[in-house]
């Protein structure tokens, strides 16, 4: 590792992780997704949770049950843990209509559910309140830095929450479309893009050095480094999913210098549950 | 694990434009003469059907001198939150004497600015459906204001946006202690900012959020009081330079105080109601004070987030009165929100800057209106009038929808 960052840098923040997930869904399904029941062991959402929802809170908190199902402590109390939540041009559809409420019949058609289900923290604040998580809770991104910020507000996080709650998780939620949504002029949909979600769940961590590591994410320096696999901060969610699920070591720029390493996820299992085809068709 | 710089965190730089007004000391006087930020608000036509009381920035230009950071042109042709951001954020580097451009040490100063923003693309595309554009409709990827703006002021360390509601900006302050104390960055911009629109205006009301006072909008912003029906929204930015004590004192730069401790916690409870359970409220401040290794009978002043809405008020007193215990009854307490309105995600930049003021000149300002104090909020409250009392040490309470607690504690330099 460099420390050349900075004078003082200790970029020595690791995140070792104990499950993952990826999951994604076309919007013509995101109505039915979010009927769903979700739960997983003792943790469940509360039914009609998702009723006012945007589409990527709920692919989002999908991912999160299926994180669940592949985590080696699925039994384990997460009332302290975290939530990050990195999300990207989240809540369009609904901005849309609620503009054209707006203007075609006034104040009185403005949902007031914009404001908390369509904000940048929403997908975190649904994860926190629907699954009783009391660490912090906060939403990162916004545009398509969104993936990389998320992982570098994780490990931000990291040495602050092993410090006041030493047993906590972190449990990472990306989110974004693979094509953005457009609309009419009546709000209605005219293409069906695809909506995906990423959860993991990061225990802050010391850096490993026995065999047979876990996985994890750390800081890595891109000074001395020509591998054409680095992907950019502004990279697609779906390149991301996409690489991870290869099971290779993947490594993400946060500045010119300063990437983000998650190594090898290939010894943890994803949860498929037999019913995605359901909800999850064939990505195109 | 991180093992920590033993350095202290320090601000030393301030940039701000709300509606008290456009530096650190035209603010301070605002808030020490207790004089309001608040008036009637047009909010266009698409809002046509509602009267509002709100807090807007008046005067909201660069001057080319200071702000070496900046082309007016630029300013002038962006959008009225990006300047919000644009303004603060260059007068801060530029008040503690950095500028990224100009840089020629080796290795450069990592430079890292973290925004708190809450709505950012859904006020960019009201801004573009309001003059008849179709963003909404045909959304394109594109960087987020944090990253154009980095860009533009010549910063070359990480950046990113962080949302927490009505906490935004005070995360934004939390994680830029925690990039300062690991060394990911020497210096880092943090702070935030939010603005007025029409959509926020209708769903805030429509969420019955907002004072409906119609007499005097003045007199709409009045936390703490038994007649209380909501906040008033307000817009602005505020942004300050963070950087470790020993590196600012080697510069020999002002410092206006250090951020000693943050905290934060979740209500895990309701989308947007604040939890009547005190605990959680209280464990941020606990926690923050504990970060700061300071105790309660240490602080001289809280800022609360008291935005005047009857059940959050309510809420906060009692996490108040459960983090300090039997000390609450002595500790005078505030909200600014009573003068600025509630800046939304800008609020915990500027109390945060409130507490600055309060550190500097020994002063607690007012909660105004606050004519009836409620019984349910008992505490000590400072009404209408400012009052000299030595402040040392300041915590600054924040909360937002979807049960985000946040807890500051800034500290004297001296």
């Amino acid at each position: 590792m460099n420390h050349s960052l900075s004078s003082s840098a200790d970029l020595s923040a690791v995140c070792l992780v104990d499950s993952y997930a990826t999951a994604s869904v076309y919007y013509s399904d995101v109505d039915a997704l979010s009927r769903e029941k979700y739960s997983y062991g003792c943790h469940s959402l509360p039914p009609r949770f998702l009723r006012h929802a945007d589409e990527q809170t709920v692919i989002g908190m999908y991912s999160i049950v299926q994180a669940m199902a592949t985590d080696t402590h699925d039994s384990r109390d997460i009332s302290n843990d975290a939530v990050i939540a990195a999300t990207c041009l989240a809540g369009q559809p609904s901005a849309a209509r609620t503009m054209i409420g707006l203007r075609d019949k006034g104040p009185v058609a403005v949902t007031p559910h914009i404001v908390p289900q369509c904000s940048l923290h929403s997908v975190a604040s649904a994860a926190s309140v629907g699954f009783g998580m009391h660490g912090p809770n906060f939403g990162v991104g916004g545009g398509l830095h969104a993936p990389a910020e998320g992982f570098l507000l994780a490990l931000t996080l990291a040495p602050m929450l092993a410090k006041t709650s030493p047993s906590s998780r972190i449990w990472l939620v990306c989110t974004g479309w693979d094509q953005q949504p457009t609309l009419d002029a009546n709000g209605d949909l005219t293409n069906d893009p695809i909506c995906r979600g990423m959860t993991f769940v990061l225990k802050p961590g010391m850096a490993q050095t026995h065999d047979e590591p876990q996985p994890s994410i750390q800081f890595s320096s891109l000074k001395n480094t020509s591998s054409v696999d680095i992907l950019p901060a502004h990279g697609r969610l779906k390149e991301l999913c996409e690489q991870i699920e290869k099971g290779t070591r993947t490594t993400v720029a946060i500045t010119d210098t300063c990437a983000i390493e998650i190594s090898s996820l290939s010894s943890i299992q994803p949860f498929v549950r037999s019913d995605d085809a359901v909800f999850l068709k064939e990505a195109a | 694990m991180v093992s920590e710089s033993p350095s202290r965190i320090v601000i030393t730089g301030v940039g701000a434009s709300t509606p008290l007004g456009n530096s650190f000391s035209e603010i301070g006087d605002a808030l020490q003469a207790g004089r309001s930020g608040i008036d009637w608000y047009d909010a266009g036509t698409f809002n046509r059907y509602q009267k509002h009381a709100a807090a807007t920035v008046k005067e909201l230009r660069i001057r080319k001198e200071k702000d070496t950071l900046v082309s007016t042109e630029y300013f002038e042709n962006s959008s009225r939150i990006e300047q919000f951001m644009i303004r603060p954020a260059s007068h801060a580097l530029a008040d503690a004497g950095i500028n990224p451009k100009a840089d020629s040490s080796e290795p450069k100063k990592r430079i890292g600015i973290i925004a708190g923003i809450g709505a950012e693309q859904l006020k960019d595309w009201e801004r573009d459906f309001l003059d008849n554009g179709r963003d909404v409709f045909e959304a394109s990827r594109q960087p987020s204001l944090v990253h154009r703006v980095a860009q533009m002021l010549g910063v070359n360390g990480p950046a990113t946006t962080v949302a927490a509601a009505c906490a935004s900006s005070g995360y934004a302050l939390a994680i830029g202690k925690t990039w300062l104390t690991t060394g990911l960055v020497d210096a880092c911009v943090v702070g935030g900012c939010d603005v007025l629109s029409p959509t926020a205006l209708a769903a805030f009301h429509n969420l019955r959020a907002l004072s409906r006072r119609d007499d005097d909008p003045q007199k709409a912003s009045r936390p703490f009081d038994r007649n209380r029906d909501g906040f008033v929204m307000g817009e602005g930015g505020v942004f300050f330079v963070l950087e470790r004590q020993h590196a600012a004192k080697d510069r020999q730069c002002k410092i206006y105080g250090e951020l000693a401790g943050v905290g934060m916690s979740s209500d895990a409870s309701h989308m947007v109601t604040p939890c009547s359970d005190p605990v959680e409220a209280s464990r941020a401040i606990t926690e923050a004070l504990a970060d700061a290794n300071l105790s309660p009978e240490q602080v001289d002043y809280i800022n609360a987030h008291a935005a005047g809405t009857p059940v959050g008020d309510a809420a906060e007193a009692g996490a108040i009165r459960n983090a300090f215990g039997p000390v609450a009854a002595k500790i005078p307490v505030s909200s600014t929100k009573s003068m600025s309105g509630h800046l939304i995600s800008a609020a915990a930049a500027f109390e945060a800057l409130a507490c600055l003021v309060a550190i500097e000149r020994n002063m607690i300002p007012p909660t105004i209106n606050l004519d009836n104090p409620d019984e349910d909020c008992c505490l000590r409250h400072v009404p209408h009038q400012s009052i000299a009392s030595p402040v040392h040490v300041a915590a600054s309470n924040s909360f937002g929808f979807g049960g985000s607690n946040l807890c500051l504690v800034l500290k004297s330099a001296a």
